[in-house]
């Protein structure tokens, strides 16, 4: 099997979207781009319970293909490696089960067969998703209720690099974050394979007060186009492994 | 499979499951654990005490049964539970669901283990396991979610047994699963890149909480580390390799066992003297130093291991 990339956007956020365009409309339509779409949701340590603005989060993960998570600052770091490579292997899983039904019929996926050929199968896809490149658009959400957690943001997206670095397939990434004064997202760092570089973004942080989540996210995945132009990105954008193939049960 | 869906999966003690590929059945007993990646149920099939692992990702239970089939491949390594049955069945909510079979590890939990033990025992039990750790290394696999949690002390082996292969990772690969206090990456001591060095750590980390459960803040900090290490009493014999381990210098598990074994043997020197304190509270500072000596002299031996 040869080689392919797979394409994600992580977005970060607390609240749901108070302005512009339904980001679950956006997210369904970054999908038919060969993106998909993760959300994780940022819960105050004092909720105790998920406020009904952070619902949005799952809509728009389902919307985009992608995997939620609604979680507590605290935990951040795992959650976010989880999102990425439960994301990954779900992008992979809709791929080879697409594979299986072009071979083998249309009501064949990976559960129709029996254990031990199923066995192969996840070698193989644990194959691909260590291998395959990844390009990942990081969204995050700056406006003011989230000033408190953004060190826990920050944390954990420099833990995020250290298990993408740990992998055999190439690694891209892109920072944005939204909202700011002038535009709708704004961009903190340019494509780079270079895990260590988000740490210094960082710092840039301005925390501003509306949420336009639906326009941030379409302008955001807009990185991906301008990536064809770049010669880093040039090989990737060919072999594109879609997201919209996933078989949901 | 959807997003949200936890992978849990609940049964009641009582329910029966039959494997539609193998036609086997199985008397869930029993929860043994449930972890992110679905449930474990002590069951009963044939007359004969089994563990099921359950699970609503069905790629969860072909992965953890691949690398069980691996394992036992090495046939001189019983270091994680044998497989016994790769399964679909029905469950009473008419769900198909992926399940697998394996051998129940009877004994003790680790983590209850680790603060009761002599040193010297706890020493014994790592060194034996550190052997069995090297012989996964050569067939080029890491346990990765190597973890107290992880570790049944075997009744009728008397040894340690590792439960729960979600972690184990081809060497050379990034490290599958992982507990953050366990992890190097976390403490930023090294990478999630999967080689020995990686289980090593996480083993020293196991030794730590000998002294007492190892607690952190939300982000590691080396020199927390280093300074429950520097003023730690009942693991003074051990510092030594654990730091060692921590910083990434042993090359393969044999280098840290030859150490561990070291250190259990100037341990073990000066144990008939220990034997002879009685308890009275001037005597346990003495009973301290000693061991505080001990170490010294382990740490000695050590250095002279080293230069020559």
């Amino acid at each position: 099997m040869n080689k392919g990339s797979v394409s994600q956007i992580l977005l970060i956020t607390d609240g749901c979207s108070n302005q512009g365009e339904d980001p679950v409309a956006v997210s369904r339509h970054i999908v038919s781009t060969g993106v998909s779409v993760n959300v994780i949701g940022v819960l105050d340590d004092d909720q105790t319970e998920e406020p009904i603005g952070l619902r949005e989060v799952n809509e728009i993960a389902e919307a985009g293909k992608g995997v939620s998570r609604i979680v507590y600052a605290d935990d951040l770091s795992e959650t976010m490696q989880m999102v990425t490579q439960q994301a990954m292997t779900q992008t992979i899983q809709g791929y080879v089960n697409q594979e299986l039904k072009s071979i083998l019929g249309d009501e064949t996926n990976e559960e129709a067969l029996p254990p031990e050929t199923r066995g192969e199968v996840q070698e193989v896809m644990e194959d691909l998703s260590e291998t395959v490149d990844l390009n990942m658009v990081i969204l995050v959400d700056t406006s003011a209720s989230m000033q408190t957690k953004m060190s826990a943001v920050k944390e954990a997206l420099d833990d995020l690099m250290i298990s993408l670095d740990a992998r055999q397939g190439q690694f891209m990434y892109t920072v944005y974050q939204f909202p700011t004064r002038k535009q709708v997202v704004k961009l903190l760092l340019d494509w780079t394979d270079d895990g260590k570089r988000i740490a210094k973004v960082f710092p840039k942080f301005a925390v501003g007060g509306i949420t336009p989540t639906g326009a941030a996210l379409r302008e955001a995945a807009k990185a991906f186009h301008i990536s064809e132009q770049d010669d880093v990105m040039r090989g990737a954008a060919y072999d594109v492994i879609d997201p919209s193939y996933r078989s949901s049960s | 499979m959807m997003s949200s869906i936890h992978p849990t999966v609940r049964l009641a003690n009582g329910t029966r499951i039959n494997g539609l590929w193998h036609n086997r059945q199985y008397h869930i007993k029993q929860l043994l654990g449930e972890g992110a990646r679905g449930s474990t149920y002590l069951v009963e099939a044939s007359g004969k005490k089994m563990a099921l692992k359950i699970s609503r990702d069905p790629s969860v239970v072909t992965a953890e049964a691949n690398i069980l089939k691996k394992l036992q491949r090495a046939q001189s390594v019983s270091l994680g539970p044998s497989l016994i049955d790769v399964d679909d069945g029905y469950l009473p909510n008419r769900m198909k669901q992926s399940f697998y079979v394996m051998e129940y590890v009877q004994g003790k939990p680790m983590t209850s283990l680790v603060g009761k033990l002599s040193l010297v025992d706890l020493g014994r039990l790592m060194s034996r396991l550190l052997s069995e750790l090297h012989q996964l290394h050569s067939m080029g696999y890491i346990f990765g979610d190597l973890k107290l949690d992880n570790m049944i002390f075997d009744d009728g082996l008397k040894r340690i047994r590792l439960v729960d292969v979600g972690g184990v990772t081809q060497v050379g690969r990034g490290i599958r699963e992982y507990t953050s206090i366990y992890d190097r990456g976390f403490w930023r001591l090294g990478g999630r890149k999967a080689d020995p060095t990686y289980d090593l750590f996480a083993l020293a980390i196991c030794l730590m909480h000998a002294e007492r459960p190892l607690k952190f803040d939300s982000n590691g900090q080396q020199q927390m580390l280093w300074r429950f290490l520097s003023s730690s009493r009942r693991i003074t014999p051990f510092q030594q390799v654990i730091k060692q381990a921590l910083l990434g210098k042993y090359r393969d598990a044999l280098h840290m066992k030859r150490d561990l074994d070291l250190a259990l043997q100037q341990l073990s020197l000066s144990r008939p003297v220990q034997g002879r304190t009685t308890k009275t509270n001037t005597q346990r500072i003495s009973e301290r130093d000693l061991i505080t000596l001990s170490g010294m002299v382990a740490f000695n031996g050590l250095m002279i291991y080293i230069l020559l």
